[in-house]
């Protein structure tokens, strides 16, 4: 699966050998093979939280849709661009469909 | 006054959370002399995810510019232990490698097991025990991942027989005890490790699922640290103890069968009485009671004298433990690696031949040689 291929993933859960702790506004993430911290904020600290068992992108959509009172589908490229750039970071992986 | 109220604020920070403490809530923020501190208390005492807590919770009034220097300590705490984690995990890679279980023990254990969650109890180092047989391959491995062992062994094998644990330190300043057992000197030749090792629990961290000594070693683990350790013991060691008692997960009757069986109730009793009175704990549980009523023996106070005693250092303790070891093979042994460490191998920041002996003559002294 290619880079590009993978960002258009509809499921999607947490890296398996990521450590992590809470921080003040959000997430403090280490993923090993990358063997740096990543401070995660706002939305991306909300969904690599909701990634704790696999997800849709629209379920992601549907649940921050809520929370910030907004369409849906109007955050489906929001998400998936935080998905690709947790992706970069080894923070999130796709979930073989 | 300002140390006074630093220190009644660190002590406060230590039970928050604790519902039987009589410790008050501090509802004015500090003066900056008194916060600056309480914030090196916090630190050295290893409380700084308790100390954000509380100050969420209202247990610790602050100014938000007090709050804002609690949470960068705070950041930089976590971001400390998620290095320690990591460099837990590649131990366990490489020690699994070479089939040597270890176990999780002190502060990353706590952590994960004995807190609602690991936030709360910060730590600075990576304690891990090992079997006997498998120091010299643990010691090894941990060697090819790059750490480097500051005080070396006194004499081959010395580590894996007499040793309490080993020391080393990565290029990123992250330490790693590989412990043997988890007191040195008397006491420690005591502790039977069948018990540590017979009873484990695991938690999961990364993508491994790690082993830790189950409730009641973790109890003593906490109980040798906080009366055998520091001159002060550190606060979260206290807390602990009293995460553990009123877990739930600790059987009295198990645990005072392990401190007798390893000749420790004295250290149990101290240890829970230190804590119950740190944190000002109104609770009476039957092991606080047990531990009210245990009154120390002669040798009991022989042995504590003797661990007390900083200038005997370890050689008054390792002669102490003489006594202990019960073939006389290995005593010769001990001795002899002892009195003879092999050429090089000393290292500079231990003190020379004549001085060890001195100091040990003048433990045996004190801790009544008989």
């Amino acid at each position: 699966m290619t880079v590009g291929e993978e960002v258009r993933c509809q499921i999607w859960t947490r890296s398996r050998d990521v450590l992590v702790r809470e921080s003040p506004d959000g997430l403090l993430v280490l993923p090993r093979d990358r063997g740096e911290i990543i401070s995660l904020v706002g939305p991306a600290a909300e969904i690599w939280s909701m990634l704790h068992r696999p997800v849709t992108v629209e379920a992601l959509a549907e649940r921050l849709g809520r929370r910030y009172a907004v369409e849906p589908a109007t955050i489906l490229d929001d998400i998936r661009a935080a998905l690709a750039s947790l992706l970069d970071l080894s923070a999130v992986r796709p979930e073989a469909q | 006054v300002n140390t006074a109220v630093a220190d009644g604020a660190v002590r406060r920070v230590a039970a928050h959370g604790l519902l039987g403490t009589r410790l008050e809530n501090i509802t004015e923020p500090l003066g900056h002399a008194a916060f600056s501190t309480l914030l090196r208390r916090v630190e050295r005492h290893r409380l700084v995810g308790l100390c954000l807590a509380a100050v969420v919770d209202g247990g610790l009034a602050v100014s938000e510019e007090q709050r804002r220097s609690i949470e960068s300590l705070y950041v930089d705490s976590m971001c400390g232990c998620l290095l320690i984690e990591a460099a837990l995990l590649d131990l366990a890679e490489v020690l699994s490698a070479v089939d040597v279980d270890l176990q999780v023990i002190k502060g990353p254990a706590s952590a994960h097991l004995d807190y609602a969650f690991p936030e709360l109890r910060t730590f600075g180092d990576l304690d891990v025990l090992v079997r006997s047989e498998d120091v010299d391959r643990a010691k090894r491995a941990v060697g090819e991942l790059g750490y480097e062992r500051p005080a070396p062994e006194p004499r081959a094998g010395f580590d894996r027989r007499f040793g309490k644990g080993v020391t080393f330190v990565s290029e990123s300043a992250v330490s790693i005890d590989l412990h043997r057992t988890f007191v040195m000197g008397p006491l420690g030749l005591h502790v039977n490790l069948g018990d540590v090792w017979g009873t484990t629990e695991r938690f999961a961290l990364g993508d491994r699922s790690l082993q830790a000594p189950g409730p009641a070693s973790r109890l003593m683990i906490a109980c040798y640290n906080a009366v055998l350790g520091d001159a002060t013991p550190r606060l979260a060691t206290l807390r602990d103890i009293a995460q553990l008692v009123f877990s739930g997960d600790v059987e009295t009757r198990e645990v005072v069968e392990y401190a007798r069986r390893w000749r420790s109730e004295v250290v149990l009793a101290r240890a829970v009485t230190a804590a119950w009175e740190a944190l000002d704990l109104a609770d009476i549980t039957s092991l606080s009671a047990w531990s009210a009523r245990y009154e120390p023996t002669p040798e009991d106070l022989r042995t504590l004298a003797l661990y007390r005693d900083r200038s005997a250092g370890y050689a008054g303790l390792s002669w102490a433990s003489l006594r202990a070891i019960p073939h006389l093979r290995s005593r010769i042994a001990f001795v002899r690696a002892l009195a003879f460490p092999e050429g090089g191998r000393l290292g500079a920041a231990q003190f020379d031949t004549a001085e060890r002996f001195r100091r040990a003559a003048r433990g045996l002294t004190r801790s009544g040689r008989r």
